[in-house]
Protein backbone atom coordinates (compact mmCIF):
# COMPACT_ATOMS: atom_id res chain seq x y z
CA UNK A 1 0.00 0.00 0.00
CA UNK A 2 1.49 3.32 -0.92
CA UNK A 3 1.85 5.78 1.99
CA UNK A 4 -1.35 8.31 1.66
CA UNK A 5 -0.37 11.88 2.25
CA UNK A 6 -2.46 15.04 3.17
CA UNK A 7 -2.37 17.91 0.51
CA UNK A 8 -4.02 21.13 2.36
CA UNK A 9 -4.00 24.28 -0.35
CA UNK A 10 -6.85 26.56 -1.52
CA UNK A 11 -5.43 26.60 -4.73
CA UNK A 12 -6.55 23.58 -7.07
CA UNK A 13 -3.85 23.65 -9.18
CA UNK A 14 -1.49 23.75 -6.44
CA UNK A 15 -3.63 20.34 -4.72
CA UNK A 16 -2.86 19.18 -8.32
CA UNK A 17 0.78 19.83 -9.06
CA UNK A 18 1.47 18.13 -5.85
CA UNK A 19 -0.38 15.43 -6.25
CA UNK A 20 0.98 14.72 -10.03
CA UNK A 21 4.57 14.36 -8.54
CA UNK A 22 3.64 12.42 -5.49
CA UNK A 23 1.45 9.87 -7.63
CA UNK A 24 4.68 9.47 -9.43
CA UNK A 25 6.71 8.77 -6.43
CA UNK A 26 4.62 6.25 -5.46
CA UNK A 27 2.54 8.38 -2.74
CA UNK A 28 -1.43 8.13 -2.49
CA UNK A 29 -2.91 11.34 -1.65
CA UNK A 30 -6.50 13.41 -0.36
CA UNK A 31 -6.60 16.44 -0.60
CA UNK A 32 -8.46 19.52 1.42
CA UNK A 33 -8.87 23.29 0.52
CA UNK A 34 -8.56 24.83 3.63
CA UNK A 35 -7.75 23.83 7.70
CA UNK A 36 -11.17 23.01 8.49
CA UNK A 37 -11.33 20.57 5.57
CA UNK A 38 -7.92 19.33 6.66
CA UNK A 39 -9.08 18.51 9.90
CA UNK A 40 -12.18 16.20 8.64
CA UNK A 41 -10.07 14.56 6.00
CA UNK A 42 -7.99 13.33 9.13
CA UNK A 43 -10.68 12.19 11.05
CA UNK A 44 -11.68 10.01 7.67
CA UNK A 45 -7.87 8.88 6.68
CA UNK A 46 -6.58 8.45 10.23
CA UNK A 47 -3.43 6.25 7.73
CA UNK A 48 -2.25 9.97 6.67
CA UNK A 49 1.22 9.15 7.03
CA UNK A 50 2.46 12.97 6.24
CA UNK A 51 0.49 16.33 5.94
CA UNK A 52 1.98 19.21 3.07
CA UNK A 53 -0.09 22.25 4.03
CA UNK A 54 -0.48 26.07 2.66
CA UNK A 55 -0.43 29.19 5.36
CA UNK A 56 -2.62 31.14 3.74
CA UNK A 57 -6.03 29.82 3.21
CA UNK A 58 -9.78 31.13 4.12
CA UNK A 59 -11.42 29.94 6.45
CA UNK A 60 -8.76 28.14 8.23
CA UNK A 61 -5.09 29.04 7.72
CA UNK A 62 -2.81 26.54 8.18
CA UNK A 63 -1.38 27.95 11.44
CA UNK A 64 -5.00 27.73 12.89
CA UNK A 65 -4.82 24.00 11.33
CA UNK A 66 -1.63 23.21 13.21
CA UNK A 67 -2.87 24.63 16.47
CA UNK A 68 -5.92 22.78 16.08
CA UNK A 69 -3.75 19.53 15.79
CA UNK A 70 -1.65 20.67 18.59
CA UNK A 71 -4.67 20.98 20.54
CA UNK A 72 -5.68 17.28 19.90
CA UNK A 73 -2.44 16.05 20.77
CA UNK A 74 -1.69 15.19 16.94
CA UNK A 75 0.75 17.75 15.67
CA UNK A 76 4.01 15.39 14.93
CA UNK A 77 2.20 12.33 13.56
CA UNK A 78 1.63 12.60 10.78
CA UNK A 79 4.60 14.87 10.07
CA UNK A 80 3.53 18.42 8.62
CA UNK A 81 5.54 19.95 5.96
CA UNK A 82 4.52 23.44 4.93
CA UNK A 83 4.34 24.64 1.37
CA UNK A 84 3.78 28.26 0.95
CA UNK A 85 4.87 31.49 -0.45
CA UNK A 86 5.71 32.70 3.38
CA UNK A 87 9.43 32.63 3.70
CA UNK A 88 9.72 35.02 6.73
CA UNK A 89 11.51 33.37 9.86
CA UNK A 90 8.99 34.73 12.34
CA UNK A 91 6.22 33.00 10.87
CA UNK A 92 8.48 29.69 10.53
CA UNK A 93 9.55 29.91 14.23
CA UNK A 94 5.72 30.28 15.02
CA UNK A 95 5.07 27.38 13.08
CA UNK A 96 8.15 25.38 14.56
CA UNK A 97 6.63 26.18 17.82
CA UNK A 98 3.65 24.43 16.81
CA UNK A 99 5.25 21.20 16.06
CA UNK A 100 5.94 21.46 11.92
CA UNK A 101 8.47 18.97 10.44
CA UNK A 102 9.69 21.10 7.35
CA UNK A 103 8.91 24.09 5.12
CA UNK A 104 9.34 24.61 1.32
CA UNK A 105 8.87 27.86 0.09
CA UNK A 106 6.68 27.98 -3.81
CA UNK A 107 6.97 27.51 -6.36
CA UNK A 108 8.28 24.50 -4.83
CA UNK A 109 10.82 21.96 -6.82
CA UNK A 110 9.34 18.15 -6.95
CA UNK A 111 12.14 16.43 -6.70
CA UNK A 112 12.83 18.36 -3.06
CA UNK A 113 9.04 17.64 -1.89
CA UNK A 114 9.36 13.98 -2.85
CA UNK A 115 12.46 13.37 -0.82
CA UNK A 116 10.99 15.09 2.51
CA UNK A 117 8.01 13.06 1.95
CA UNK A 118 10.93 9.86 1.73
CA UNK A 119 12.68 10.97 4.64
CA UNK A 120 9.60 11.44 7.09
CA UNK A 121 7.01 8.65 5.59
CA UNK A 122 10.11 6.19 5.55
CA UNK A 123 8.86 5.01 2.21
CA UNK B 1 5.39 55.07 -1.84
CA UNK B 2 6.44 58.19 -0.76
CA UNK B 3 9.00 59.17 -3.22
CA UNK B 4 9.48 58.66 -6.73
CA UNK B 5 12.90 56.44 -5.61
CA UNK B 6 10.35 53.95 -3.88
CA UNK B 7 7.84 53.88 -6.78
CA UNK B 8 11.22 53.02 -8.85
CA UNK B 9 12.52 50.44 -6.25
CA UNK B 10 9.32 48.92 -6.08
CA UNK B 11 8.67 48.85 -10.05
CA UNK B 12 12.48 47.15 -10.11
CA UNK B 13 11.33 44.28 -7.16
CA UNK B 14 8.00 43.78 -9.33
CA UNK B 15 10.04 43.29 -12.84
CA UNK B 16 12.41 40.81 -11.08
CA UNK B 17 9.77 38.48 -9.26
CA UNK B 18 7.93 38.45 -12.91
CA UNK B 19 11.34 37.89 -14.53
CA UNK B 20 11.58 34.93 -12.10
CA UNK B 21 8.86 33.46 -12.80
CA UNK B 22 8.42 33.81 -16.21
CA UNK B 23 11.79 34.27 -17.84
CA UNK B 24 10.73 34.67 -21.61
CA UNK B 25 8.36 37.54 -20.61
CA UNK B 26 9.14 40.87 -21.57
CA UNK B 27 8.52 43.76 -18.95
CA UNK B 28 7.99 47.23 -19.39
CA UNK B 29 7.51 49.41 -15.70
CA UNK B 30 5.55 52.91 -15.16
CA UNK B 31 3.17 52.04 -17.85
CA UNK B 32 -0.33 53.59 -17.59
CA UNK B 33 -2.91 52.15 -15.65
CA UNK B 34 -5.79 52.32 -17.95
CA UNK B 35 -9.12 53.52 -16.67
CA UNK B 36 -12.44 52.93 -18.09
CA UNK B 37 -14.19 49.55 -19.56
CA UNK B 38 -12.23 46.53 -20.78
CA UNK B 39 -13.41 45.45 -24.47
CA UNK B 40 -12.31 41.66 -24.02
CA UNK B 41 -12.73 39.49 -21.70
CA UNK B 42 -10.56 39.88 -18.62
CA UNK B 43 -9.67 37.92 -15.32
CA UNK B 44 -8.74 40.15 -12.31
CA UNK B 45 -7.21 39.11 -9.83
CA UNK B 46 -6.09 40.93 -6.61
CA UNK B 47 -4.47 40.23 -2.77
CA UNK B 48 -4.46 42.69 -0.06
CA UNK B 49 -1.48 43.28 2.06
CA UNK B 50 -1.42 45.33 5.26
CA UNK B 51 0.43 45.11 8.92
CA UNK B 52 -0.10 47.13 11.92
CA UNK B 53 1.02 50.56 9.32
CA UNK B 54 1.30 49.10 6.44
CA UNK B 55 -1.74 48.76 3.33
CA UNK B 56 -1.84 48.35 -0.29
CA UNK B 57 -3.20 45.50 -2.89
CA UNK B 58 -1.80 44.00 -5.79
CA UNK B 59 -4.34 43.70 -8.72
CA UNK B 60 -3.48 41.55 -12.02
CA UNK B 61 -5.42 41.73 -15.27
CA UNK B 62 -4.76 39.55 -17.60
CA UNK B 63 -7.16 37.70 -20.84
CA UNK B 64 -7.99 33.92 -19.53
CA UNK B 65 -5.73 33.02 -22.53
CA UNK B 66 -2.66 34.76 -20.41
CA UNK B 67 -3.54 32.33 -17.71
CA UNK B 68 -4.15 29.28 -19.59
CA UNK B 69 -0.52 29.59 -21.59
CA UNK B 70 0.87 29.94 -18.10
CA UNK B 71 -0.91 27.26 -16.39
CA UNK B 72 1.79 24.94 -14.45
CA UNK B 73 0.76 21.39 -15.00
CA UNK B 74 3.50 19.77 -17.01
CA UNK B 75 1.86 17.31 -19.45
CA UNK B 76 -1.74 18.13 -18.86
CA UNK B 77 -4.20 19.70 -21.25
CA UNK B 78 -4.46 23.89 -20.78
CA UNK B 79 -7.91 23.27 -18.06
CA UNK B 80 -10.50 23.53 -19.86
CA UNK B 81 -12.98 25.16 -17.60
CA UNK B 82 -13.42 28.57 -15.98
CA UNK B 83 -12.57 27.68 -12.58
CA UNK B 84 -9.38 26.29 -13.44
CA UNK B 85 -8.55 29.42 -14.96
CA UNK B 86 -9.96 31.28 -12.36
CA UNK B 87 -7.93 29.37 -9.55
CA UNK B 88 -3.99 29.72 -11.11
CA UNK B 89 -5.23 33.15 -11.64
CA UNK B 90 -5.76 33.66 -7.70
CA UNK B 91 -2.16 31.45 -7.24
CA UNK B 92 -0.47 33.07 -9.54
CA UNK B 93 -1.46 36.76 -7.81
CA UNK B 94 -0.43 34.88 -4.82
CA UNK B 95 2.81 33.79 -5.16
CA UNK B 96 3.71 37.34 -7.22
CA UNK B 97 3.04 38.75 -3.64
CA UNK B 98 4.38 36.45 -1.86
CA UNK B 99 7.82 36.16 -3.83
CA UNK B 100 7.44 40.50 -3.48
CA UNK B 101 6.87 39.80 0.56
CA UNK B 102 10.04 38.19 1.05
CA UNK B 103 12.24 40.56 -0.85
CA UNK B 104 10.52 43.64 1.04
CA UNK B 105 11.04 41.55 4.25
CA UNK B 106 14.60 41.52 3.15
CA UNK B 107 14.97 45.61 2.33
CA UNK B 108 12.95 46.15 5.98
CA UNK B 109 9.14 46.25 4.79
CA UNK B 110 6.82 43.55 6.45
CA UNK B 111 3.44 42.48 6.08
CA UNK B 112 1.06 39.56 5.68
CA UNK B 113 -1.08 38.87 2.35
CA UNK B 114 -4.65 38.27 2.23
CA UNK B 115 -6.64 35.44 0.40
CA UNK B 116 -6.92 36.34 -3.64
CA UNK B 117 -10.22 37.42 -5.08
CA UNK B 118 -10.87 36.88 -9.13
CA UNK B 119 -13.34 37.91 -11.47
CA UNK B 120 -13.65 37.61 -14.83
CA UNK B 121 -16.63 38.97 -17.41
CA UNK B 122 -16.79 40.61 -20.61
CA UNK B 123 -16.63 44.79 -20.86
CA UNK B 124 -15.42 44.91 -17.00
CA UNK B 125 -14.96 48.58 -15.86
CA UNK B 126 -12.23 48.36 -14.24
CA UNK B 127 -10.68 51.22 -11.89
CA UNK B 128 -7.66 51.25 -10.60
CA UNK B 129 -5.88 54.10 -11.48
CA UNK B 130 -6.70 55.67 -8.34
CA UNK B 131 -4.46 53.71 -5.88
CA UNK B 132 -2.17 56.34 -5.86
CA UNK B 133 1.09 55.54 -5.33
CA UNK B 134 1.73 52.81 -7.28
CA UNK B 135 4.03 50.47 -9.51
CA UNK B 136 2.90 49.30 -12.81
CA UNK B 137 4.18 46.84 -14.70
CA UNK B 138 3.10 45.94 -18.21
CA UNK B 139 4.34 41.82 -19.22
CA UNK B 140 4.09 40.55 -22.40
CA UNK B 141 4.41 36.88 -22.89
CA UNK B 142 3.99 35.85 -26.89
CA UNK B 143 0.82 37.33 -27.93
CA UNK B 144 -0.19 37.57 -24.03
CA UNK B 145 -0.18 40.11 -22.18
CA UNK B 146 -0.76 40.72 -17.99
CA UNK B 147 -0.88 44.11 -16.16
CA UNK B 148 0.42 44.07 -12.79
CA UNK B 149 -0.54 46.87 -10.16
CA UNK B 150 1.03 47.48 -6.78
CA UNK B 151 -0.50 49.67 -4.19
CA UNK B 152 1.46 49.86 -1.24
CA UNK B 153 1.89 52.68 1.63
CA UNK B 154 2.87 53.46 5.27
CA UNK B 155 -0.12 54.98 7.10
CA UNK B 156 1.48 56.99 8.86
CA UNK B 157 3.54 58.58 5.32
CA UNK B 158 6.75 57.06 6.47
CA UNK B 159 9.13 55.30 4.51
CA UNK B 160 8.39 52.29 3.08
CA UNK B 161 11.84 50.27 3.51
CA UNK B 162 13.25 50.78 7.25
CA UNK B 163 16.82 48.85 7.17
CA UNK B 164 16.30 48.47 11.55
CA UNK B 165 13.36 45.93 10.17
CA UNK B 166 15.36 43.56 8.23
CA UNK B 167 14.09 39.89 8.36
CA UNK B 168 15.81 36.78 7.55
CA UNK B 169 13.76 34.41 5.03
CA UNK B 170 14.14 31.12 2.89
CA UNK B 171 14.44 32.06 -0.50
CA UNK B 172 11.84 30.78 -3.39
CA UNK B 173 11.99 27.69 -3.85
CA UNK B 174 14.16 26.43 -0.80
CA UNK B 175 13.23 24.02 1.37
CA UNK B 176 14.28 23.04 4.71
CA UNK B 177 13.49 19.88 7.23
CA UNK B 178 13.87 20.48 11.25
Amino acid sequence: MPHKILLVDDSKTVRQQVAVALTQAGFSTVEAGDGQEALDQMAKNPDVKMIVCDVNMPRMSGLEFLAAMKQAGKMGNPPVVMLTTEGKNDVIDKAKALGVRGWVVKPFKADQLIAAAKKLTGA
Amino acid sequence: METEQEVTQVSAEMSAVCLDMFPRMACESGVEVPKGRVKHTSVLASLGLGAEDLRGALVMVASPEFFRATFPLAGSPTPAFDGDVLDWAGELANQTLGRLNNRFAALGCIFSLGIPTVVSGEDMQIDISDQRPHASLRGRLGDHEILIVLHIQRTNGGPLFRPKDLTVTVGEGEGILF
